[in-house]
């Protein structure tokens, strides 16, 4: 047993809390944040300059094949900065899709444009019949003349407005169970009958809407067999909510940190507020639900890395705690913090709202629940 | 990170020498009868069939296998440790063998060559059973103010007072206790920390009539004589002498739990396995959440026991780490003690071998968690200590020595 | 025991008269007052010009605050014929209609916190003279009051404030930073403003309270950029003048006033509440071809809210009715920490309910505007907008402090051992 980072993985954190901290701020998270895109192309270049974007693809394809744990060492780090960027549709979830369902002319064409930031993927999976179950994918994908035409909307998309390609799971069947007629699309975004807004509202990144009106796609674009869409996403969606868990570690570890300077430094009735055991409760709260995160986390990274059978039982076990315990801590702030934690120059609602939107993505703590249940035999 | 406390061909070939030894030597002969759901109701022939079996387990240094050998202990990695426990797990006997000394942590950080060889020794051997006397009637979350009185007459000190919620089973050789040698000092530098021979007179042993039926015992000192080189560190320092036998109470030296709880496990198969309204409980969606909430809160438990043992026994410093290992416990305790009650409904609440959920365990487990909130430290001390660690209150402060720092 | 108000022929005559009455001025003068964007900078100077007019007319009849004695301006109605004014008003309350408490919103016609709560301390504290003069207007409506206590050093510790007002002749010289003031009805007219007029006198006996108007030089509002309205300003008083007849009370009672305020928060329980709203939409929306409300997970979350709720507003019944005791002096038992429990109870509600709102629908709580945001975008605000009322008038914290004190009588001490 050995708990602590390997020391590549200590380097690429220390690199990586110097450059955030150093470079983005809650001032500049914040000034991103209040752009139209929410995108910052300047970071998005560092980030590719940091080796950060390849990172988790294998190297014949210009990444560096590093491990989960890697990722979520780095995932933490950015969750710290309340840092949005496109990395996650289009890298975990776009390129790991392709790597796992692709054949080998897509693999080649298009993860090292990927590794290198020079294309950008949004990942389109909910509809208004939310969920994120196969169940819930009524995107239709009709075939027409050796091409498929799509129609339908997807909901609550991240990054679709920086997007050059989306992916999107569509169903060319409703017969047989719902994981049966699920298929992969790689689709280019300025296709005739694609349109997209951007969702206005209380979210951690920009959530768009996507119609496909009549959007006709070449056979070329399907990624992996037609049908035979769920088994390799289902698989990429484990790997995506892990990563996520540990950008929520990050943003809760930042939450403590935050909570704890104003506990020492704001004074009340002559004496630091943290000398006030109602204040300290809210800290511990935080303390709590981080390291409850923390080791579940990286505990579940672990049995992904050395690909253990029940890796998924410990994946949805962390996404409970954390997509639950991020936002508790953030609430959790707010009474430490009062009147400043509204004022958005200080910017703990940053972090606030990334994780009422996170609380969601890739499943409500429900939704992973129910998966702990199953996998329990339940 | 590596989680698997178990990897190397060396390790697996020390798993199969303590399995085979614990084959031989921890079957619990069943002619004295079944063991007890509540552990303060084991016999005395029990009991003492335990006390024999600590005694080879200290012989081979497993008892406390990670202290240095030297004293009595094992010399082994934190990962053996491991080992053993698991393999102990293995096979039900009556003794909770995990009810190691208190004491041995501050003997080690403050004992003298000579206290160790004669106190700490027959501890670590399992030849020594020695009580934790801190808690009494007037001093519990704040032991400090503790009143039971050593007044020094020559080289012996004379102890009169009261300690209460002390110890395990039956009888003590030793007493582990804090008591106050200078009353005229300040608060924290008015105590010495005493092992005192339990069999001394003036000391009478009473037993706690308790909801959480665990044997606790009060202890009541008259006059009782005790020599002055039963004094762990100075006249004066029994305070910080303590804080290093806290430490590890409320959890620095971290935990092995298993992945699979017993009591979660077992509710697991019950609810798959009872038909009720002929389908099975655990297919009723609200009984469903409340498992895996059990199961998730066992799970995190167990991480933040294992992040703890691991640093233990790497000499990572921690800060708030002990007493949130101990917070969490309690939180998890309480709120399963909830989860069972509602997933299994009253079935949980009765020992009656027909109707009793496993076998009545569970309403054990009911009772013993409600000793949960003040065991070893209540939930707000815990929570004090933590927020003392993390450097928001009034006084801070920094973890006390323990094995690892006594090097 | 009875749950609900049974009126006597005569009453109910009584009732259904001033309901026309109200209807008929509604009917009359209340075309485009209100509603407008839930967002209040974004609302027009115009909406806010024919708001204060209607307010104004409310006022006339003595309905802005109906319970106020006549001479003061009010209708000398009970609080039980009031809440005739105020459900007929509701229709124009577009926000408390999408469930936020309290009347809140630059075109509420219910008096907000900090006009009853300059009238409780104009009542506690002012001489007659001071009464005679300020309480009508305020009363009227004419005038929009902003609580100005909060300073940047001075929030939940308010008597640690530094902002001072020093006697020159004839006038005060007022200076400091002021925090987190204001928001809806906006602009003011006058500032209702603790500051410190005896820096020698002991904690707690320094501070003064002044009405002071809000057009005089020295006075600078700032807006401060926050999550939810109502949206909240800093001030900074710079050597800013005012007549020494803008003093209430006898000076150095300020500390007294401050703790007058606290309302009985009985009238919540009336209102429309998000919890409607959940349990409305959970059953109006067909997701994956069932109801939401079909769902066990969400039944789970919208019956505990609904039993939270249910508990806010028995609190808020039960203080309604001791209040009316009181009134009436025929109350049995004295009124302790009732008002402080629903204090702390409602600022913890809010932040459930935004919880339950999430948990239930998912991300569509989350979004601003149709056709995806569920009560026209409202709960999304109401996410921000919980947050944010945490705080106001005391956070929960030191609300329970207060909640403790009374349980255990009012200036005891725990002795120390």
């Amino acid at each position: 047993m050995d708990l602590s980072l390997t020391p590549g993985q200590q380097m690429l954190r220390d690199a990586a809390r110097d450059f955030l901290t150093r470079e983005y701020p809650r001032k500049v998270i914040r000034e991103i944040d209040e752009t139209e895109s929410g995108f910052s192309p300047e970071l998005w270049r560092q980030m590719v300059d940091m080796g950060w974007v390849g990172m988790i693809l294998p190297e014949e394809y210009g990444g560096m094949g590093s491990s989960f744990t890697d990722l979520g060492v780095l995932y933490e780090e950015m969750g710290a900065a309340c840092l949005s960027s496109p990395h996650h549709s289009s890298v975990v979830l776009g390129g790991l899709t392709i790597l796992e369902a692709g054949n080998d002319k897509q693999k080649k064409k298009i993860l090292p444009s990927i590794a290198s930031g020079q294309r950008i993927l949004a990942f389109a999976l909910t509809e208004p019949d939310y969920g994120w179950g196969p169940g819930s994918v009524k995107l239709a994908a009709t075939r027409k003349n050796g091409h498929f035409v799509l129609n339908g909307t997807k909901l609550f998309v991240p990054d679709v407005q920086v997007a050059d390609q989306i992916l999107v799971v569509a169903r060319t069947s409703s017969r047989g169970s719902p994981e049966t007629g699920i298929t992969l699309f790689l689709v280019d975004k300025g296709t005739a009958g694609l349109s997209s807004r951007i969702l206005e509202g209380w979210t951690g990144d920009k959530l768009s809407e996507v119609i496909f009106n009549n959007v006709e796609v070449p056979a070329s674009a399907v990624v992996g067999r037609v049908g035979g869409g769920w088994a390799p996403l289902e698989r990429v969606l484990e790997k995506a909510s892990i990563a996520m868990c540990a950008y929520s570690v990050g943003g809760m570890q930042r939450l403590l940190d935050i909570s704890v300077e104003y506990s020492q430094n704001r004074i009340a009735f002559g004496v630091p507020i943290g000398t006030f055991q109602r204040v300290q409760d809210h800290v511990i709260e935080i303390v709590n639900d981080l390291e409850a995160a923390r080791w579940t986390t990286y505990e579940a990274l672990w049995k992904l890395d050395e690909r253990q059978s029940d890796a998924p039982l410990a994946i949805s076990m962390a996404s409970v705690i954390a997509s639950e315990g991020f936002p508790h801590s953030a609430e959790a702030a707010h009474r430490v913090h009062a009147g400043i934690g509204i004022d958005k120059e200080y910017g703990l609602y940053l972090y606030t709202k990334k994780a009422r939107s996170l609380q969601h993505y890739l499943g409500d703590p429900v939704h992973h629940r129910k998966q702990v249940g199953r996998l329990l035999g339940m | 990170m590596d989680f698997k406390p178990e990897y190397t061909k060396e390790q697996e070939e020390f798993r199969k020498e303590v399995r085979a030894w614990v084959e031989e030597n921890a079957r619990y002969p069943e002619e004295l009868g079944p063991i007890p759901l509540s552990s303060g109701d084991m016999s005395r022939e029990m009991w003492l069939w335990g006390r024999d079996f600590q005694r080879k387990l200290g012989a081979k240094g497993w008892y406390y296998p990670t202290y240095p050998k030297e004293y009595g202990g094992g010399g082994l990695s934190g990962d053996k440790d491991i080992i053993i426990k698991e393999e102990l797990r293995r096979v039900e006997h009556p003794v909770a063998y995990s009810m190691v000394s208190m004491a041995a942590p501050a003997l080690l950080v403050y004992g003298t060559e000579e206290q160790k060889q004669r106190l700490l020794k027959p501890m670590l051997r399992g030849e020594m059973v020695a009580w934790q006397a801190f808690t009494e009637p007037g001093a519990g979350s704040d032991l400090a103010s503790l009143q039971t009185r050593a007044v020094r007459d020559g080289d012996d000190f004379i102890i009169t007072g009261e300690k209460c919620f002390i110890g395990g089973h039956h009888e003590p050789d030793v007493l582990w206790a804090p008591v106050m040698t200078d009353p005229d000092a300040p608060r924290h530098m008015n105590l010495g920390a005493f092992v005192i021979p339990a069999n001394l007179p003036g000391i009478s042993i009473r037993f706690q009539n308790l909801v959480i039926r665990e044997g606790k015992r009060a202890v009541t000192f008259e006059g009782a004589r005790v020599s002055r080189e039963y004094l762990v560190g100075g006249e004066t320092q029994g305070w910080r002498v303590i804080q290093s036998s806290l430490e590890i109470e409320h959890g620095g030296g971290g935990s092995v739990l298993p992945e699979d709880d017993p009591i979660v496990t077992g509710a697991l198969e019950f609810c798959k396995k009872t038909l009720r309204n002929g389908v099975p409980l655990s297919s009723d969606p609200a009984i469903q959440k409340e498992m895996v909430d059990l199961y998730i809160e066992a799970n995190v438990h167990r991480l933040i026991g294992m992040r703890n043992h691991w640093m233990h026994n790497n000499n990572v410093p921690g800060t708030y780490h002990g007493s949130q290992n101990s917070l969490v416990g309690k939180y998890t305790a309480l709120r399963s003690a909830v989860k069972l009650l509602n997933a299994l409904g009253p079935f949980a609440l009765t020992v009656d071998p027909k109707w009793g959920a496993l076998e009545g365990k569970v309403e054990d487990h009911q009772r013993h968690t409600l000793g949960s909130d003040h065991r070893g430290g209540t939930i707000d001390v815990q929570k004090v200590i933590i927020a003392r660690r993390i450097g928001i209150s009034r006084t801070r402060e920094r973890a006390a020595p323990t094995r690892a720092q006594a090097g | 025991m009875r749950f609900e108000n049974v009126y006597t022929p005569e009453q109910e005559r009584a009732r259904e008269a001033l309901r026309k009455e109200v209807r008929e001025l509604i009917k009359a003068k209340g075309k485009g007052v209100s509603g407008g964007p839930v967002d209040d900078r974004t609302i027009s100077r115009d909406l806010l010009k024919r708001n204060k007019e209607f307010r104004i007319e409310l006022g006339k009849k003595g309905w802005f605050m109906p319970t106020m004695p006549k001479k003061y301006g009010g209708a000398g109605l009970s609080p039980d014929m009031a809440s005739v004014i105020y459900d007929e008003l509701d229709v124009l309350n577009e926000w408390a209609a999408d469930g936020f408490p309290g009347g809140v919103g630059p075109t509420s016609f219910v008096p907000n916190d900090h006009s009853t709560g300059m009238v409780g301390i104009l009542n506690k504290i002012g001489t007659e003279e001071q009464k005679d003069r300020m309480l009508p207007p305020l009363v009227r409506g004419e005038l929009v009051t902003w609580e100005v206590f909060t300073e940047p050093e001075a929030g939940s510790d308010l008597p640690s404030l530094q902002t001072t007002a020093v006697r020159d002749g004839d006038e005060y010289v007022i200076n400091g930073h002021k925090m987190w003031i204001g928001g809806n009805n906006a602009p003011p007219d006058v500032l209702m403003t603790l500051a410190i007029t005896d820096p020698n006198a002991p904690r707690h006996r320094n501070i003064s309270v002044f009405l002071i108007p809000c057009n005089i030089p020295g006075v600078h509002i700032y807006p401060i950029d926050c999550l939810a309205p109502p949206y909240k300003n800093q001030i900074i008083f710079e050597d800013a003048r005012f007549p020494a007849s803008c003093a209430v009370g006898e000076g150095g009672d300020g500390w007294v006033a401050f703790n007058t305020r606290g309302g009985d928060g009985g009238r919540e329980g009336e209102r429309r509440r998000p919890i409607d709203e959940l349990i409305d939409y959970s059953k109006e929306t067909i997701r994956n071809g069932q109801r939401l409300s079909q769902d066990p997970e969400v039944q789970e979350i919208v019956t505990k809210a609904y039993v939270d709720n249910e508990i806010h507003r028995l609190l808020g019944l039960r203080n309604r009715w001791m209040a009316e005791q009181n009134r009436a002096g025929t109350a049995k038992k004295r009124t302790t920490y009732e008002g402080g429990q629903m204090t702390v109870y409602n600022k913890q509600l809010g932040p459930r309910n935004a919880d339950a709102l999430l948990k239930a629908w998912g991300p569509v709580a989350l979004i601003a505007n149709e056709p995806w945001g569920p009560m026209r975008g409202a709960a999304e605000m109401y996410h921000r907008h919980a947050i944010e009322q945490t705080h106001p008038g005391g956070t929960i914290e030191i609300n329970k402090l207060r909640m403790f004190r009374s349980v255990i009588g009012p200036g005891t001490r725990i002795p120390a051992s």
